[in-house]
């Protein structure tokens, strides 16, 4: 059962009360929404700290747009959804800048990434809980469900699950091109057999 | 681009995993949570509603790094202490009021950026020192000292400050080269001069680390210039640390110093 969004009229609220209790349910969802994103661009355990000062940033700047209302962006803002939205934006931004500063492997690199010209639309987006699902079907590889999770719950960068599950590099990446195709060959048929 | 890298080759899924709805199930480190906290309190104080600072007694200089929870009853104002510590700041207001209010004909700039009620709120208790207020509250409102004491309360008050509030670096940071980064209520072509200093001394005098003049927010580290006799390329780990944000070519004065910290880089 997905947990249910705060509005953004508590939000946006001037009564302390009122947000105070919106924000508190704001910010699990924006902490996880954005930790996801910073997991997946900047893996590794070495980052978590760098993870967890890209996501505090990147949320404070979230809350003090949403409340104060001042800007362009933060105007155009109309569902929860959006502030999800506006959190992603600004902590890969945030990550980007991080990677920048310093040298990484080009497969933890992730800010390499094409960026999309739209926002995933809701009624396409995939969802995780759907996703991880699929991963575990993964066959015929055992690792390769454990490895995506590692990589995308956890955030372990590749070198580190390499060497966590005792995998040559190159052949963890050759589970992870492998376990995309698949992944992709089956969201293709599910998405095929919608109405 | 590497071709061959599946992550790349596969953006799309890694985004709609990045995407994916979130169910608020991974918690937030306690520390995170205040300061977000925070955040919300200076952003509804930045919109003039009254909302509390609470300021920590047992370490002074920084609001309290305590629950969510505690800090509620804290503006509830449910306990004995708390209490007493309203009563304190009344006095103090009450004593800061009177000799500041004008005898005769009052000089307009200092009745013009006379304290608020939010200000008198976030006033610190005398034996309190705020040495890390948000920057709303702080570049508005005079501390004690000035008030009472100093003879260039004007300058102070009716100096035009950087109407900002510093997104980066937070309290405490683990980047050696971290990006100074602002909001601004300025206008909008507004440049900025901000140095990092010392976290001891005087702002206004105390000794340039690093330097970026003419610069707009986010502004990279490696954008800063070294101070005088500074061969330092990086801020160390474990030492604190004061960003200073003022209008371009406006002085110190212009501004208030934010402390922050570089955690000490962990054990090997």
């Amino acid at each position: 059962m997905p947990p249910s969004f705060p509005s953004l009229d508590d939000l946006r609220s001037t009564v302390e009360q009122t947000s105070a209790a919106a924000w508190s349910a704001a910010y699990s969802l924006l902490w996880e929404a954005a930790m996801r994103v910073a997991r997946c661009r900047l893996s590794g355990s070495e980052h978590e700290h760098d993870r967890e000062d890209a996501v505090s940033t990147a949320i404070q700047q979230v809350v003090r747009g949403v409340i104060e209302n001042s800007t362009d962006s933060f105007n155009q803002i109309q569902t929860f959804d959006d502030v999800l939205g506006m959190t992603r934006h600004i902590v890969r931004l945030r990550i980007t800048d991080l990677l920048r500063s310093k040298e990484r492997r080009p497969e933890d690199v992730v800010e390499e990434l094409p960026e999309l010209v739209d926002a995933t639309p809701n009624d396409l987006r995939f969802n995780l809980a759907e996703l991880l699902t699929e991963v575990d079907h993964l066959q015929p590889d055992p690792p390769v469900p454990q490895v995506f999770r590692d990589r995308f719950v956890e955030g372990w960068s590749t070198d580190e699950i390499a060497a966590r599950r005792s995998i040559n590099r190159n052949t963890l990446l050759s589970h992870f091109a492998k376990g995309f195709r698949t992944l992709r060959d089956r969201l293709t048929r599910l998405e095929g057999a919608l109405p | 681009m590497n071709h061959d890298d599946p992550f790349v080759e596969n953006a799309d899924l890694v985004r709609a995993i990045e995407d994916a709805p979130p169910r608020g199930d991974i918690a937030i480190p306690s520390h995170a949570l205040f300061v977000l906290e925070r955040a919300r309190r200076d952003a509804l104080q930045a919109k003039g509603v009254a909302s509390p600072v609470v300021v920590s007694m047992d370490k002074p200089g920084l609001p309290s790094v305590l629950s969510a929870t505690s800090d509620r009853s804290s503006y509830a104002g449910g306990s004995r202490s708390n209490l007493l510590r309203w009563a304190a700041i009344l006095v103090a207001l009450g004593v800061v009021t009177w000799f500041v209010l004008p005898r005769g004909t009052p000089p307009a700039n200092v009745a013009h950026t006379f304290p608020s009620a939010n200000v008198a709120l976030t006033f610190p208790p005398a034996n309190v020192a705020l040495t890390s207020p948000p920057a709303n509250v702080a570049l508005t409102s005079p501390t004690a000292n000035v008030a009472l004491t100093s003879s260039t309360a004007n300058v102070a008050l009716t100096s035009p400050t950087a109407n900002v509030a510093l997104t980066s670096p937070t309290a405490t940071i683990s980047d050696t080269q971290p990006v100074i980064a602002w909001t601004s209520k300025d206008k909008p072509d507004q440049k900025y001069d901000v140095w990092i200093l010392p976290a001891e001394g005087d702002y206004l005098k105390a000794p340039t680390l690093f330097i970026a003049k003419g610069v707009k927010s986010p502004v990279a580290f490696a954008s800063m210039k070294p101070g005088k006799d500074v061969a330092d390329t990086a801020l160390k780990a474990g030492i604190d640390y004061r960003v200073l944000i003022c209008l371009a070519d406006a002085g110190r004065m212009a501004g208030v110093p934010v402390s922050f910290t570089v955690k000490p880089a962990p054990a090997p």
